[in-house]
């Protein structure tokens, strides 16, 4: 598996610059912790999901298939990924936000663990949910599923908002507490996520 | 007679096609070739035995199910599918070093020397090659890890008449030590005139014949002759045939010769041709 992360980065040098860069762009644009969330998600989006090389992946798909490579480490290292770019991507902003907020240019108080947790569960459920699609579909054809599965997350976010807000203000948790929760939830729905994954590659 | 690949009633169903219940048997040490039109099943079974698709029934490659040892076996094979599904923007140079990360037995003086023989320029990238010197490369890195087996779908569609007849040469050497075993599927059926030990047909899904060449070639026959000739019981023996204003010809797996009739030996085209117009003439596996 780690062979398989190793070629995935060390031929996506490009595509993990953008997911810097981007990382480095929206807390100065925006001074505002929050998107940390919005961050973790997109550079898995971008850099797993293969935003920019859907077709060229889905040829090289192939390639991995005729190869001395199990199939459950061929998925496996694609959920590894995700949340090692996310880390990435999550330190790096973490970094920008301490940095800013050092020299005044975010004036919010900023919780980094609930930051950081709500980003892994935002980066957990994306990637959970959007895997098997790219592995049943393609990443080609899995766009348009995808883009609506994104929209409907989306749509849920202030559902999800006001179930936290009941839980940590009416129900009385403490908010780190329930995004824990919440991390945990999404690490278990990438690990079915995976396995669903398997199988579906398995039976392609 | 050694096998190298036993496959038992495998079907593998599509929206519009099925691979219909094959078995056949795929002799080691030897050249097998997979004949028939486009569209017949070539690359479906052979997409089957690496493994690369599901299917119902059962592959056993060197006495091993590709489930129970998928890593040994892919080890042991080396493939090259149509021009290859490589990174684009990847050197030659980076793509092998790839390659190598996955095979144990790699060996890059092997590599190497496939470079020079085909004239491939290992700084190169995958998407400056034009569809041969894709091709090239995708059956250099498939032969430099010391495969057991080779399967190449379509390995010489892109290429030029010299470029194939060096191919053909290459897969005569690597078999030359009877441990090595070659298939290919193609439906240029004259590389297979020269090299080939086996020829399996598919056509429409289903297993035509899996016969040696010699006995191929030595048991069938072009046979040609007036209109007038062309009796029922005629028609009955051969395969398929084709009439015209000028006579009929039409191909036979008869021993039986008439004397108002002309008999020619077959290239293994003029089979495939006539099978193919009749598919359910016969099934004849060896």
């Amino acid at each position: 598996m780690l062979k398989l992360i190793k070629t995935d980065f060390s031929i996506s040098g490009r595509t993990l610059i953008l997911v810097l860069i981007y990382t480095l762009i929206f807390p100065i644009l925006f001074r505002y912790s929050a998107y940390m969330s919005t961050v973790g998600a997109l550079s898995v989006y971008i850099f797993v999901l293969g935003l920019f090389a859907a077709e060229e992946r889905d040829r090289v798909n192939l390639l991995y298939k005729i190869m001395p490579v199990r199939a459950e480490d061929i998925v496996g290292a694609k959920y590894a990924e995700c949340v090692l770019v996310w880390a990435i991507a999550t330190v790096i902003n973490v970094i920008v936000i301490f940095v800013m907020t050092k020299n005044s240019m975010i004036t919010e108080q900023v919780n980094y663990t609930d930051n950081i947790l709500s980003s892994f569960v935002t980066m957990g459920i994306v990637a959970g949910v959007t895997l098997p699609f790219v592995y049943k579909y393609g990443y080609t054809r899995s766009r348009i599923p995808i883009m609506f599965i994104w929209i409907g997350l989306a749509f849920a976010t202030p559902m999800t908002a006001s179930v936290m807000g009941y839980l940590s203000e009416e129900a009385g948790f403490p908010t780190t507490a329930v995004l824990a929760a919440g991390a945990v939830i999404a690490a278990a729905v990438m690990a079915v996520s995976a396995r669903i994954s398997v199988g579906i590659y398995k039976k392609e | 007679m050694e096998s190298v690949i036993r496959m038992k009633n495998v079907t593998k169903r599509y929206d519009g096609f099925c691979l219909d219940n094959i078995s056949l048997e795929i002799p080691k040490g030897y050249i097998t070739g997979i004949i028939g039109r486009n569209g017949a099943g070539k690359t479906t079974l052979i997409n089957t035995i690496l493994g690369v698709t599901n299917f119902e029934g059962s592959i056993r490659i060197f006495g091993k199910a590709m489930q129970e040892s998928e890593i040994e076996l892919k080890n042991r094979i080396g493939a090259a599918l149509g021009g290859g599904f490589f990174y684009e923007g990847l050197t030659l140079r980076k793509t092998a070093e790839l390659l190598k990360r996955f095979y144990s037995g790699w060996d890059d003086a092997v590599f190497e020397g496939y470079m020079r023989r085909f004239g491939l320029d290992m700084g190169k990238k995958i998407k400056e090659l034009s569809t041969g010197m894709r091709e090239k490369f995708s059956i250099a890195a498939a032969l430099s890890h010391g495969a057991d087996l080779i399967i190449m779908d379509e390995p010489s569609s892109g290429l030029d008449p010299v470029a194939r007849g060096e191919l053909m040469d290459i897969f005569s050497e690597i078999i030359s030590d009877e441990e090595k075993s070659v298939i290919i599927s193609t439906h240029i059926t004259s590389d297979l005139d020269r090299t080939a030990d086996f020829i399996v047909m598919i056509d429409n899904g289903r297993l035509v014949f899996n016969l040696p060449k010699d006995e191929l070639l030595e048991t069938h026959r072009i046979v040609k002759g007036a209109s007038s000739a062309l009796t029922d019981d005629l028609k009955r023996s051969l395969v398929s045939y084709k009439q015209s204003s000028l006579g009929f010809e039409g191909l036979t797996a008869s021993p039986d010769r008439k004397r108002e009739l002309v008999y020619e030996k077959p290239s293994i085209e003029d089979i495939m041709r006539f099978y193919t117009k009749n598919p359910k003439g016969a099934v004849k596996n060896a």
